[in-house]
């Protein structure tokens, strides 16, 4: 399987599973906060009743929220899929278990747990529709931060390793720039909207929107690992024909039988 | 980790396995891998609006029907 091909296949897998667990465990949540808001509505709108029509019904969007979740895998497994390209086109072939899951641990670091931290995710029923255009800027604002934060931390551990300087000195410079890049987050304007769901629910939400998120990057590392190092060994064995994202990773190993 | 004579042949043969091609490849890929993304997360009727019009804005079908998935996931709704 091509480079390509394996952060797809891992992506669609990690999608899957993350998809499938929200389904059984969350999804009753989220029925009881769409019920609660509709019943919001409803007390709101009492004047007019059928202001708000839904498009589609609770069974289809828990449907949806499996399709959300496998083509989100997908997506974010080609993009590690290139990243590990970019990073790795030197060696292409070594080590995959442990870089799949740096690159992963990575990934949710900068594109979802720093966001996070900024804006953390909300039920259905907290949101107001018309301030979601600039909640939407500010969040690809905080993904924008926790991505620069992320890549300035993994170039200058590069360095540091490449002078030849030791973990505790390497470490401690990645929590510097994770806890400025957390920092600046802050500088982005808070929340306009009113917290209207209680705190109980609401962090029941946020625990079980963390979860997620883990799932799917965890299986998402764990699955580009295993098919990458499924590919180094069969590399080992068959003479090196690959290109950058042929079949075969890694041009290192001598193509001679042992 | 110092690399095995052998690496520095080998990778130039590797990279320069029709780069052109693979070059496509990667663009392609992160070109599907971002408008999926956007479908999921960040639209609100543009990517339909073309084909069907007014309605896809007004009715917002991608975003409710990944509705629960934006939310669980962090994106923010309505």
């Amino acid at each position: 399987m091509s480079l390509l091909g394996r952060g797809a296949a891992a992506g669609t897998v990690a999608g899957l599973l993350s998809g499938g667990f929200s389904w059984l465990l969350v999804e009753p949540l989220m029925d009881r906060a769409v019920r609660r808001e509709a019943a919001h509505e409803a007390a709101e709108h009492s004047a007019h009743a059928g202001h708000h029509a839904e498009v589609f019904s609770r069974a289809t969007q828990h449907a949806g929220l499996l399709v959300a979740t496998t083509v989100t895998g997908l997506a974010l497994g080609l993009l590690l899929a290139v990243v590990h390209l970019l990073l790795h086109r030197h060696a292409p072939g070594t080590g995959a278990w442990p870089r799949a899951l740096r690159l992963a641990a990575a990934g949710f670091t900068g594109l979802w747990l720093l966001p996070f931290v900024r804006y953390p995710s909300d039920p259905p029923g907290v949101g107001d529709p018309g301030t979601v255009g600039p909640r939407t800027q500010a969040w690809l604002g905080a993904v924008a931060i926790g991505l620069i934060g992320v890549a300035l931390a993994w170039a200058l551990h590069g360095r540091l390793a490449r002078r030849g300087h030791g973990a505790p000195a390497r470490q401690l410079c990645v929590a510097g720039v994770l806890g400025a890049a957390t920092a600046a987050l802050f500088t982005l304007p808070g929340d306009p909207d009113a917290l209207t769901v209680p705190a109980g629910p609401l962090w029941d939400f946020r625990l079980w929107s963390v979860a997620t998120a883990l799932v799917l990057w965890a299986a998402l590392g764990a699955a580009f690992g295993l098919l990458g190092e499924r590919a180094g060994r069969r590399s080992r064995r068959t003479a090196p024909h690959g290109g950058l994202l042929g079949a075969t990773a890694s041009p290192i190993e001598p193509s001679t039988p042992r | 980790m110092p690399h095995p004579p052998l690496s520095a042949a080998g990778d130039s043969l590797a990279v320069t396995v029709r780069p052109l091609r693979d070059a496509a490849v990667v663009v392609t890929a992160v070109a599907l891998a971002l408008l999926a993304l956007y479908a999921v997360f960040l639209d609100q009727g543009q990517l339909l609006s073309p084909v069907l019009g007014k309605v896809a804005t007004s009715a917002n079908y991608l975003h409710e029907f990944a509705h629960d998935g934006r939310h669980l996931l962090g994106a923010p709704c309505h």
